[in-house]
């Protein structure tokens, strides 16, 4: 063949091959990311979930979890745990609701409600209902509004209606016609409010609220109120306040209040309304106008004070946070913490966010969710993990298979991650190490300040492949992309080592990852930073730290809790803070002195506005435990980077056992120390990751 | 297995040929386009080895035999071809098909039917998938701008732009009338006669009438599957069209120039079967439906005047009438929607051309255009919409260096029932240069560049759709930088006979782009100029000639590199990323063997991995498709000078199933049989 031949057939060829596609797609597992601190002492509310839309058409309503206890955001966590549930969760997901021990979410333009456990989030049943809204329950009994009532002779005048189902068998036990396209509702005493819109019979609004007396399942009366009605919320005064859409054009929305012993409305305050919440005897109301000529939205966040019914606050966010919100959509208030949730939607075809505010309207935290993030339902039970198909083709088990020895320094996390039980012994708490981050359960254990440590190992070698990262570290470390990179970043140092001697036990050589302050200090991008503010920023191959037993244990904050010194003629006290109040010091140890050795790196902790209020952990270059976001670069670790007692880099084919300790001293305000936290490590090559290393 | 079988086949369409000599030609004819609406004989056995002219402006073209053995239902599967093209395709033979050229948006693309631009000024988007194959002679992509001077406004008027050229009558020396019937039936329950018939009155006027019926169920079964996990199929309803076209056409010569004029007509009835999303199957019937009955006639006149002095003369009006129905009597579910839309368009375009020197030529052409839009919509605007067009043109042609230079003028009024609704006048220069060099005088090398910056007006939808539309738009612009080049080879003693490759790097901005952003719940949202999108791509296409013996082949290669990147707002988590739908990676290959009174085609489209929103994350990860097509067709030559050509189709030969669109499924393996006789 001439060469011009060849090259087509090379490249017919090239075409073909470039034109491979796995055949059948994986489901995708949620992406979890740790937002916030843990909260080992979290309430009765566990946590939340949140229901995103997912824009109309696209089938991508999805459910997130967020647990108070390890401060992880998990997205999409749906189709793991449903793998059989055809076509995930559905077309546009309107309402959630916690009721008993299952979660319920409407699923709107799939024509249906899904049924899951609550402490599962596994599927238990649908019930399809036409164009269902919202969800209510009363006594065993779910109520769903819809506004497919029944089809009448002039098509355009079809009423809406209220189905009741049996919350015991999931079926549907009876139906009452309300008025046009029916929203929200509210259970008061016996009767059942529901708020008509009438949103398909432009410009001819419903006006209504339908009352349905729920022991005859029959409307009532109806209430005239205002055109285009769509969110409930009874206050513990009798009054059911009642939002109206206005028409988006001249007519603007506005909020009313119903007595509910004379169903006449008492109340009118001229306060846009977009999505509302109670909480006590406040109403959180967002509002949201948009100005076409300026292409502008104007967006306020009021309280209402259901005493006095009156607008008592415009700002509910206070740290001018609110401008970072393109298009406010949920809104949720934790019950016990008073924190503020407010989802924003962005431009609905994108992942939306969710913000986090404490009671006082300042953020905590952000992440990113699923698209058009609206409707959240807080939880009293905490998730359990999903039960996941080992992802390992062979026998190799990639995560943690034993725990050696588990001696953390004094911290406000330690008896708590994981918890000390009276009468533990250390090999007790070994085993609940285990359980908590062996074999990809995730959870998390905290090493306590510097020193503190953790021994595991695994069912096999872990091997030093050339070029790659070798095994990743996941910790609770999350990182804001400010410059220089920080956030919770509480690096712990690690060392490997190779059964030199066979025995299967952790006696042998150990050598030390040198990361990227072991190398050179200066090279830390907070360095300078760290420095000017006067921190500590030595790094000490030979450091050595005891901790003393307090005399007696305080039950409040105490300044001067747990003393320590080192070898560097540094001396100290741990604080004990007002959020966690169980004894610092490791309760299964029985010595009055804790001593620890090994590197220590540069204090990485900056109160950056000097108030003390706002403690940045700067991150690490790399190389280090709990230093980066789980699923940042960072993570990964390369064997090639051990060195020996003298510093060397040394050569090893894999590693059996891992020791990790925390490399920071340092008390950062009341953020308390810095505590390496481990939640799990993973071996790339068994679970077929290929990271390239530096 | 799959992937092995596929290569399988390409050896065997590649080793397959045989050996002795036919003509084959038809691939190369494509040449003249930028004059077809002068000359156009491709339906008889034509020349052999002839040069294709190299186009100034990275051109497209698929014509006459080549066009007819492709497996293709509409002008929207032609166009999947070419290189530089997406096709968003929402399914079956019904579903909606638009067609955006090099990521700008489908509202970029004119589309031109026999040289008149097709007009939608309510939502600016032509689906391609209704335009029939079976009248229809040529199909050609142009980026930019046809080269050629001597045109209407309007063809300087968009940022890309697609030409669908129809038959034109062809006698023999002897034959006065012509007559072809056809028939196609196959899978989705399709049954789609037509016939032509061309009567030559005399040599100054000739008449082609052609009407045909398209009824397709539209039912197709479709699969998803995830690994581990569930495993559904399910069959695609209410996808039913049943549509008749009819043309007729006058076509006339006169002394220096010709004229014709042609009265086009197309009626529809279809489903709509939304997209594929959780429901409790089978309870929900999804009957929404569309009636569409669009009329227009136009009419074309050119004349040259001397040796120097060129006149043409187009003029259209189109009526559109389109009617929606979603009854909750029908499906439950469903909103009551029941509208009812009427545009009219008037057109009138006057193109003068005056040849200064041989090389030398300059033009002036100006268009006026009148749009209406009626809707039975509550505070419906009823929008008017005057567009004034002005081109001035000028040409240099020197054996080996070309150059065009052109300015358009574009005025816009709105008129609104109501004061105050419209939109304030709009008046706009946009500029274009092309350039073309060939450094050597026996080579068959060319390079050429254009620069273009154009804009499109927001749509009357856009503008005025009760709600939704903002009359405080702004057009949105696009600006094209464009190199590249083309260079052909004839081959004798080689099994390859002619090769021809053409390959254009370019680089593309579309500012203040027009996109649907919500207000404030799923029920409001509006148009903004919210957009920023930047768009450098490579487009490669090559043809290559065989001759194994008797069996004559032709192979098309197309490749396409886009990075197309949306960069509205640096401080989004998803600035920079791919924009939805547009694979980094895509092209197609097309064998087609001749031999004797045999033809075989084989077909391979492919679309890359994609992301189906600018959040490029996993949980939008488009999966890459790409499907194999296969045809045979024989011609019998009947004594009474009759032929009767049998095709047998089988599409999407691996069943793959793949979307083009999110949440709508394409069909899988599917059969056709095509008679088509000519008396």
């Amino acid at each position: 063949m001439r060469t011009i031949d060849k090259l087509f057939v090379i490249s017919i060829l090239a075409l073909t091959l470039v034109g491979c596609r796995d055949n059948i797609e994986p489901i995708l597992p949620p992406d979890q990311t740790i937002v916030t601190y843990p909260d080992p002492m979290v309430g009765d509310v566990k946590g939340f979930f949140l229901l995103n839309e997912g824009n109309m058409g696209s089938n991508k309503a999805t459910l997130d979890y967020f647990d108070y206890e390890s401060g992880e955001y998990s997205c999409n966590i749906f189709p793991q745990r449903n793998p059989h549930v055809v076509k995930e969760l559905g077309d546009v997901g309107n309402d959630l609701q916690v009721y008993g021990e299952r979660l319920y979410a409407v699923i709107n333009c799939s024509n249906l409600v899904e049924v899951m456990d609550l402490s599962t989030a596994e599927h238990i049943g649908a019930i399809s209902i036409a164009n269902c809204r919202y969800i209510t329950f009363d006594k065993g009994f779910a109520y769903v509004s819809s506004y497919a009532g029944p089809v009448q002779v002039d098509p355009t005048a079809r009423p809406g209606k209220v189905v009741k189902i049996d919350t015991a068998t999931l079926s549907i036990v009876g139906e009452c016609v309300v008025g046009y396209q029916p929203e929200e509702m509210a259970v008061v005493g016996d009767r059942l409010y529901v708020a008509n819109s009438g949103g398909y019979r432009v410009p001819n609004y419903d006006t209504t609220v339908s009352v349905i007396d729920l022991a005859t399942f029959t409307e009532l009366k109806r209430i005239e109120v205002a055109i285009n009605l769509h969110r409930l919320e009874l206050d513990r005064y009798g009054y059911l306040w009642v939002s109206s859409r206005g028409d988006y054009n001249g007519k603007q929305s506005a909020l009313y209040a119903i007595d509910t012993r004379t169903d006449q409305v008492a109340t009118k305050l001229d306060l846009p309304v977009g999505n509302m919440t109670r909480v006590g005897d406040s109403l959180y109301v967002y509002s949201n106008a948009f100005d076409k000529q300026a292409q502008k939205h104007s967006i306020s966040y009021a309280i209402i004070n259901l005493a006095t019914r009156e607008v008592v606050d415009r700002h509910f966010i206070k740290d001018g946070t609110e401008s970072q919100i393109v298009l406010p959509y949920g809104v949720a208030v934790n019950p016990e913490t008073r924190e503020i949730l407010v989802t924003d939607a962005g431009d609905y075809v994108t992942p939306g966010k969710l913000h986090c505010y404490n009671a006082d309207g300042v953020r905590q935290w952000s992440v990113t969710t699923g698209d058009i993030p609206a409707h959240i339902a807080f939880t009293h039970r905490k998730l359990k993990p999903a039960t996941i198909i080992n992802p390992d083709q062979n026998d190799t088990n990639p995560y943690i298979t034993s725990v050696f020895d588990y001696r953390p320094a004094a911290g406000q996390f330690v008896n708590v991650l994981p918890k000390y039980e009276a009468g533990d012994t250390q090999q007790k708490m070994n085993a609940k190490v285990l359980a908590a981050i062996g074999n990809n359960a995730r959870s998390q254990i905290s090493l306590g300040g510097f020193g503190g440590y953790v021994v595991v190992g695994f069912d096999h070698t872990i091997p030093n492949v050339s070029g790659l990262r070798d095994f990743r570290v996941l910790g609770n470390a999350f990182c804001n992309p400010t410059t220089p990179v920080g956030g919770s970043c509480e690096p712990g140092i690690i060392m490997v080592a190779r059964d030199a001697n066979g025995n299967g036990l952790p006696d042998d050589e150990w050598y030390e990852i040198a990361g990227s302050a072991h190398r050179d200090v200066k090279s830390e991008a907070f360095y300078q930073l760290a420095h000017k503010a006067g921190l500590d920023v030595a790094f000490y191959t030979d450091y050595q730290i005891t901790y003393y037993r307090p005399t007696s244990e305080p039950d409040e904050p105490t300044e001067q809790y747990i003393r320590w010194t080192d070898n560097k003629q540094g001396e100290g006290y741990l604080v004990k803070n007002s959020v966690h109040l169980q004894p610092y010091f490791p309760q299964w140890i029985t010595d009055n002195e804790l001593t620890f050795s090994g590197s220590r790196l540069p204090q990485n902790g900056i109160d950056t506005n000097g108030t003390g209020q706002n403690f940045v952990l700067y991150k690490f270059g790399y190389g280090y435990a709990d230093n980066d976001a789980n699923t940042g670069v960072e993570c990964s670790i390369d064997i090639d980077w051990a060195v020996d007692s003298e510093g060397k880099a040394v050569s090893l084919r894999g590693i059996d056992f891992i020791k990790i300790y925390s490399g920071v001293n340092q008390q950062n305000g009341w953020i308390g120390e810095c505590s390496t936290e481990i939640s799990g490590i993973e071996d790339l090559h068994a679970l077929g990751e290929r990271i390239a290393t530096r | 297995m799959k992937r092995s079988l596929h290569t399988l086949l390409f050896i065997i369409a590649l080793t397959y040929a045989g050996a002795t000599r036919a003509q084959y030609a038809e691939g190369n004819r494509l040449s003249d386009h930028s004059i077809t609406d002068t000359v156009h004989r491709i339906d008889a056995v034509v020349t052999t080895a002839q040069r294709r002219a190299a186009e100034t402006v990275p051109a497209q073209v698929l014509a006459g035999q080549e066009l007819k053995r492709l497996n293709v239902v509409s002008v929207a599967d032609a166009i999947r071809y070419f290189s530089g093209i997406q096709i968003k395709d929402y399914g079956g033979v019904g579903g909606l098909k638009t067609v955006n050229i090099r990521s700008m948006g489908t509202q970029h693309v004119g589309v031109f039917y026999d040289g008149v631009q097709l007009g939608n000024a309510q939502n600016g988007q032509i689906d391609l998938g209704r335009f029939s194959m079976d009248n229809m002679e040529a199909i050609s992509v142009y980026n930019g701008q046809k080269s050629n001077i001597f045109q209407s406004a309007k063809d300087f008027a968009s940022a890309g732009a697609v030409y669908m050229t129809t038959r034109r009558p062809v006698f023999d020396s002897t034959k006065r009338n012509n007559l072809r019937l056809s028939f196609k039936t196959g899978s989705f329950g399709t049954a789609n006669p037509a016939a032509l018939w061309e009567h030559r009155f005399n040599d100054k006027l000739d008449a082609q009438v052609s009407a045909e019926y398209l009824y397709t169920t539209g039912r197709y079964k479709f699969s998803y599957r995830k690994l581990d996990g569930y495993d559904t199929t399910e069959v695609r309803r209410n996808g039913d069209v049943s549509a008749v076209r009819a043309e007729a056409g006058l076509f006339g010569r006169i002394q220096n120039g010709g004229w014709r004029a042609k009265i086009y007509y197309y009626d529809s009835e279809r489903g709509y079967p939304g997209a594929s999303v959780r429901e409790e199957p089978g309870k929900f019937r999804h009957e929404d439906r569309q009636w569409d009955r669009n009329l227009f006639a136009q009419g074309s006149l050119r004349k040259h005047f001397g040796k120097r002095y060129s006149l043409m003369v187009n003029a259209k009006y189109a009526y559109d009438f389109l009617h929606y129905l979603s009854d909750p009597r029908e499906d439950v579910s469903t909103m009551y929607v029941d509208n009812r839309y009427h545009q009219q368009e008037g057109y009138l375009s006057v193109a003068n051309e005056l040849r200064i020197k041989d090389w030398w030529r300059a033009s002036l052409s100006a268009d006026v255009q009148l749009n209406t839009l009626t809707a039975d919509l509550t505070d419906f605007a009823y929008p008017t919409r005057l567009t004034v067009l002005g081109a001035a043109a000028t040409a240099i042609d020197f054996e080996r260096f070309k150059m065009q230079a052109s300015l358009l003028y574009t005025f816009i009024h709105d008129h609104t029932r109501y004061v105050g609704a419209a939109a304030g006048d709009r008046d706009e220069w946009t500029p274009t240069v092309i350039a073309q060099y060939k450094p050597f005088k026996n080579e068959e090398l060319s390079l050429r560049a254009f620069y273009k910056r154009i804009f499109r007006m927001p749509t009357l939808n856009d503008l005025y759709y009760t709600f939704i539309g903002n009359k405080y738009l702004d057009p949105e612009y696009t600006t094209q930088y464009n190199i590249g080049a083309v260079w052909g080879r004839n081959f004798r003693r080689s099994i390859v006979r002619r090769v021809e490759v053409q390959a254009d790097a370019y680089f593309n901005q579309v500012k203040d782009k027009i996109i649907a952003m919500p207000t404030s719940n799923q029920f409001q949202w509006t148009m903004l100029n919210l957009g920023y999108v930047e768009i450098v791509g490579v487009d490669a296409a090559a043809q290559l000639q065989w001759q194994f013996g008797p069996v004559a082949v032709n192979t098309r290669l197309s490749y396409t590199y886009q990075e197309a990147e949306d960069r509205t707002d640096p401080e989004s988590e998803w600035y920079g990323g791919q924009i939805p739908y547009i694979p980094w990676h895509s092209g197609s290959v097309v064998v087609g063997a001749v031999w004797r009174d045999w033809d075989l085609n084989y077909s391979f489209i492919y679309t890359g991995e994609r992301y189906e929103s600018r959040a490029n994350t996993p949980a939008n990860h488009a999966q890459p498709w790409y499907t194999s097509d296969l045809s045979l067709s024989r011609n019998i030559r009947f004594r009474n000078r009759s032929s009767l050509r049998v095709t047998v189709e089988v599409n999407n030969i691996f069943n793959q199933q793949y979307e083009v669109v999110q949440c709508y499924p394409m069909p899988g393996t599917n059969f056709k049989l095509k008679l088509n006789w000519t008396l």
